[in-house]
């Protein structure tokens, strides 16, 4: 040891060491910086759910449509008697806009005068279908008859511009046209709804809010939560509907929150106990901490550098990291105790190390290459973690010293806990025909579970949000007959012209229909197209403003000497339109290339056949179902994952066979077991894409347990390693499988029965030469 | 869609009589709806004149109306034109001698019908006295006395005031004078004369 050659590897030890803290400090001032200042945590659904790989530009325009409600609030308040149900309204309003990071958002306040201006230079070419079929039908003659008599006449459609500018108040019939069709009306400045619901008279009064800051912004939900829960303690009969994402963030921020702490906590926990337990020393105890905490930060770190924003769901997820990380500073710390040093015990372990990680590491990223935003997270996630406690071992393995008077310690609880796993086991090992039978049987049993349950590929397995608040949101919805974002017409065309044309052509189709169940909002019904434009200019410049058009007769009757407008010279065009405050309230419109695309919202009761036949008949119209395709699309991936796992058990028994020779099947098969063991308890729901995945990471982990029994056979460290690896794993995702957020549950719930399964059956397979009878 | 909610205001001013103190602009008006509440019906006759921009003279008009506390309200046009307005708690009725029952601009839409419905509904609850209905739409503000009193309505909502730029009403023991100016420019002057009244035999003031 005196010598300067022997110093020369403990030398790259202390630099390797010395790198990797170094390493690790950075990362975590850049996740505290990136905690701070960048709030990189939000909870937005649209960015788990996939992209429709097959039509990027209709997701866009989906998204788009979605988003737009991303930083405003609404609320209703039950107002059946509209002034008792003021003041509640009016103090709700009072408490959100007490925030400095909500502002007052009248919703369409202003708007009518921002309409006036942009429309106030088209007047005379804009016509609604009645106006446009009433100066078709009429004689010149007529039409300045009924003008006359309308401007005596006390039941006129509103006068927006003069009667110089527009003396047969087209402008006026054009708004009127327009006119959304919720009986919206103000009572004392707020917006009031009445509406028929479950055969009674309802009456809402709207509150609004605007967000100063983003809706995942934890510091902007406790505002409006606060007012709100304010709000209930002081008017507590009064009934609240909520829409917003706002809502879903709070309601994700705090179930994550909650989760990521029973989780993280609850292993951490379990950890804790688990090692003092069986080393009954500290320095262990840190060895494991100092494991996980590492494992946390190179996840954060590496997900942040590669994403910039983490998803709750994904932290909630990754807590489960503390339980695997657990495992390579377990299975070295038992190593250590082993060899009498945690040089050694890494000289030893350091094939099964680099194997474990990699293969795990492998099985997480396996789901990187899903089209799911909020898995690739947890894949990088997850790997980036595995690696971290991987090199913190390796790193750190030389500096762990085992003293000869702690080394009884963990190997006396090894043999105490040896001999309760021998009691446990001898009375199957005894009688290995009978448990072959009864493992048959359960695996029977499985397949029928498996067959019975079928799948299941409702999308409701992605959504995060409690089932209470969606119910609510669906209520504002229907009452306010907000368009559906989940069903439109999506409409494509080579220019901007084509693309107004074909959706007239599509609100002329529905038009006819006549459902007066059915309504739907169109870019066309508040933009004509230049052609239609130019047709109706030259039917009012003709019955109007011609040589013998109504307005001369009209004043002749008036005794006055008038003159006609001035036609615009140019067309009301999708640029214009843009600019104006309106646009932000219909369907959007986009240009991608030669390529322009809009969508037509519907809301309602939609006659669905009645529309799949006019998509079919109108060229480049076509209905969307986003529940419907996302929904086969989680089928799809559904199917080819488990392709993908057959795939991987058949290369895994092919490589296990060539290793491990006729030991090979006495490995597959616990693992068989406990998968099919586990998919049956899942498929009670039906299975899910993700319970075909999370049985990817069962195959990661439930393998390690064999190959240590292989390896050495069922002895003491072997069954102490094992219980201890899968008791951590079954912790975290035991905690996990109790998540409300059906993704994590399914994730939670295979593994922990797969794990278990694993854990519990192996050993079966693996009888001590010494005990009696034969291995089934 | 504006003269009807005129109407409405009217009619619960059209009423108002009788001796009361100087008083602040609410409790004057909280008098004048209770007065217009004993009101069991009305009739009179009215003249409007209606100023539009480029004409040189303004349009003149003449016809009656009545009302019957919560049944229904007739305005009807007589002279140069012909027409009549029924305002029923179900709603509007247009006949404006054409031949046809509506003009096209009321024709067109579902739309504009259910915001009919709506004024109409607002315009019974008016004359049954609730203030509230009309300070859905207006603030109002009341001068004078009930003698002589002035009322200025002007609208809530910006989207209201695209329309109206504010509403004046004047009287003594009933409305007789009726302002509105429109944001585009028309002002419409209309002048009141009530002679026939029946009150509520329970409401006789004093």
């Amino acid at each position: 040891m005196n010598s300067a050659h022997p110093f020369e590897p403990q030398q790259r030890n202390r630099l390797y060491a010395a790198l990797w803290l170094l390493l690790l400090c950075a990362c975590a001032l850049f996740c505290a910086h990136k905690l701070l200042y960048a709030k990189p945590f939000h909870s937005n659904l649209l960015e788990l759910l996939p992209r429709d790989e097959r039509n990027p530009a209709l997701h866009e325009l989906s998204v788009l449509l979605a988003s737009r409600f991303q930083d405003k609030l609404l609320i209703l308040v039950r107002a059946d008697e509209p002034g008792q149900g003021l003041k509640p309204a009016q103090d709700l309003q009072a408490r959100l806009l007490a925030s400095s990071r909500l502002a007052a958002n009248a919703p369409g306040e202003g708007l009518q005068q921002a309409l006036f201006e942009l429309y106030r230079p088209f007047s005379q070419q804009l016509l609604d279908g009645a106006t446009r079929e009433w100066l078709q039908q009429n004689t010149p003659e007529t039409i300045a008859q009924a003008r006359y008599r309308e401007l005596f006449n006390p039941m006129v459609a509103p006068v927006p511009y003069s009667f110089a500018e527009d003396p047969f108040n087209l402008g006026g019939r054009w708004l009127g046209s327009l006119v959304p069709p919720v009986k919206y009306q103000e009572y004392q400045g707020l917006p009031l709804i009445e509406v028929e619901r479950d055969g009674s008279q309802q009456r809402w009064l709207m509150v609004t809010a605007k967000l100063n800051d983003s809706p995942f912004d934890v510091a902007v939900q406790q505002d409006v939560m606060g007012a709100i829960a304010g709000f209930r303690t002081a008017w507590p009969q009064v009934q609240l509907l909520g829409s917003g994402m706002i809502f879903h963030a709070a309601a994700g921020t705090e179930q994550a929150t909650s989760e990521i702490n029973t989780v993280g906590l609850g292993s951490t926990l379990g950890i804790i106990a688990m090692v003092l337990l069986v080393f009954r020393r500290v320095t262990p105890l840190v060895a494991v901490l100092l494991t996980m905490t590492s494992a946390y930060v190179l996840a954060l770190t590496v997900s942040l550098l590669v994403f910039g924003r983490i998803h709750i769901i994904t932290l909630a997820f990754g807590s489960t990291l503390l339980g695997v990380a657990g495992d390579y500073v377990l299975h070295f710390l038992v190593g250590s105790q082993r060899e009498g040093s945690g040089l050694a015990a890494r000289h030893h372990l350091r094939y099964a190390m680099a194997i474990g990680a990699l293969t795990g590491m492998a099985a997480y990223l396996l789901q990187f290459a899903t089209p799911f935003p909020g898995l690739q997270q947890m894949a990088i996630f997850c790997s980036a973690g595995i690696f971290g406690a991987w090199m913190t071992v390796l790193a750190l393995a030389p500096y762990y010293r085992v003293t000869a008077a702690t080394q009884r310690a963990p190997l006396l609880a090894a043999e105490r806990f040896f001999s309760f796993g021998q009691w446990l086991y001898r009375p199957f090992w005894m009688h290995p025909r009978r448990v072959g039978c009864a493992l048959f049987i359960l695996l029977v049993l499985a397949i029928a579970g498996i067959v019975r349950g079928g799948v299941n590929d409702a999308v409701i397995n992605l959504n995060t949000s409690p089932k209470s608040l969606l119910s609510e949101e669906q209520q504002v919805q229907q009452i306010l007959q907000q368009a559906s974002v989940s069903q439109f017409f999506y409409i494509e065309a080579d220019s901007a012209e084509q693309l107004l044309m074909r959706t007239q052509a599509l609100d002329a189709a529905l038009a006819d229909l006549g459902n007066a169940q059915l309504r739907w909002q169109s870019l066309s019904q508040y933009l004509p197209s230049a052609a239609q434009q130019a047709a109706d200019r030259q039917l009012v410049a003709d019955k109007l403003y011609g040589a013998r058009g109504a307005l001369g007769h009209l004043c002749q009757t008036l005794g006055a000497h008038c003159t006609a407008p001035a036609m615009p010279a140019q067309w009301l065009t999708p640029e214009l339109f843009d600019r104006s405050a309106l646009a932000e309230l219909l369907p959007p419109m986009q240009q991608q290339g030669a390529g322009w695309r809009t969508l037509v919202t519907l809301s309602g009761t939609l006659p669905v056949a009645d529309l799949t036949r006019l998509a079919s008949d109108l060229p480049g119209v076509s209905l969307v179902n986003q529940t419907q395709d996302l929904s086969s699309l989680l089928g799809r991936y559904r199917t080819s994952v488990s392709l993908l796992l057959a795939v991987t058990l058949v290369l895994l028994g092919a490589g296990l066979a060539l290793r491990y020779r006729r030991r090979s099947g006495r490995m597959l098969l616990p693992l068989l077991l406990a998968m099919a063991i586990a998919l049956a308890c899942a498929a009670l729901d039906g299975i899910t894409l993700f319970h075909v995945m999370a049985l990817l990471l069962v195959i990661g982990i439930g393998l390690d347990t064999a190959v240590f029994y292989t390896e050495g056979g069922f002895t003491p460290e072997s069954w102490l390693a094992s219980s201890l690896a899968c008791g951590t794993s079954i912790l975290a995702f035991g905690l996990l499988s109790l998540s409300e957020v059906p993704v994590l549950h399914q994730f939670g719930l295979i593994i922990l029965t797969g794990i278990l399964g694993c854990w519990l059956l192996t050993p079966l397979f693996f009888r001590p030469a010494a005990a009696p009878g034969a291995t089934p | 869609m504006i003269m009807r909610k005129l109407l409405a205001i009217a009619a619960i001013f059209l009423s108002a009589s009788s001796v009361w103190a100087d008083t602040d602009s609410d409790e004057l008006l909280d008098e004048l709806v209770a007065r217009s509440q004993s009101i069991q019906s009305l009739e009179g006759v009215f003249e409007q004149q209606k100023t539009i921009a480029v004409l040189p003279v303004p349009l003149s008009s003449n016809g009656r109306f009545s009302f019957a506390q919560g049944k229904e309200v007739v305005w009807e046009t007589l002279v140069p034109v012909h027409s009549r307005m029924t305002l029923t708690p179900g709603g509007i009725h247009l006949d404006d001698g054409s031949g046809e029952n509506q003009t096209p601009a009321q024709a067109t839409s579902q739309k504009q019908q259910a915001g009919a419905e709506i004024v109409a509904k607002i315009f019974m609850g008016v004359i049954a006295g609730e203030l509230d209905s009309l300070q859905d739409y207006f603030t109002l503000a009341a001068t004078g006395t009930p003698r002589d009193w002035q009322l200025q309505l002007v609208p809530r909502s910006g989207n209201l005031a695209a329309y109206i730029t504010r509403i004046e009403l004047r009287g003594g023991e009933f409305t007789e004078h009726l302002d509105v100016i429109e944001a585009n420019g028309d002002k419409t002057y209309i002048v009141f004369a009530t002679n026939k009244v029946v009150r509520k035999p329970a409401a006789q003031p004093e």
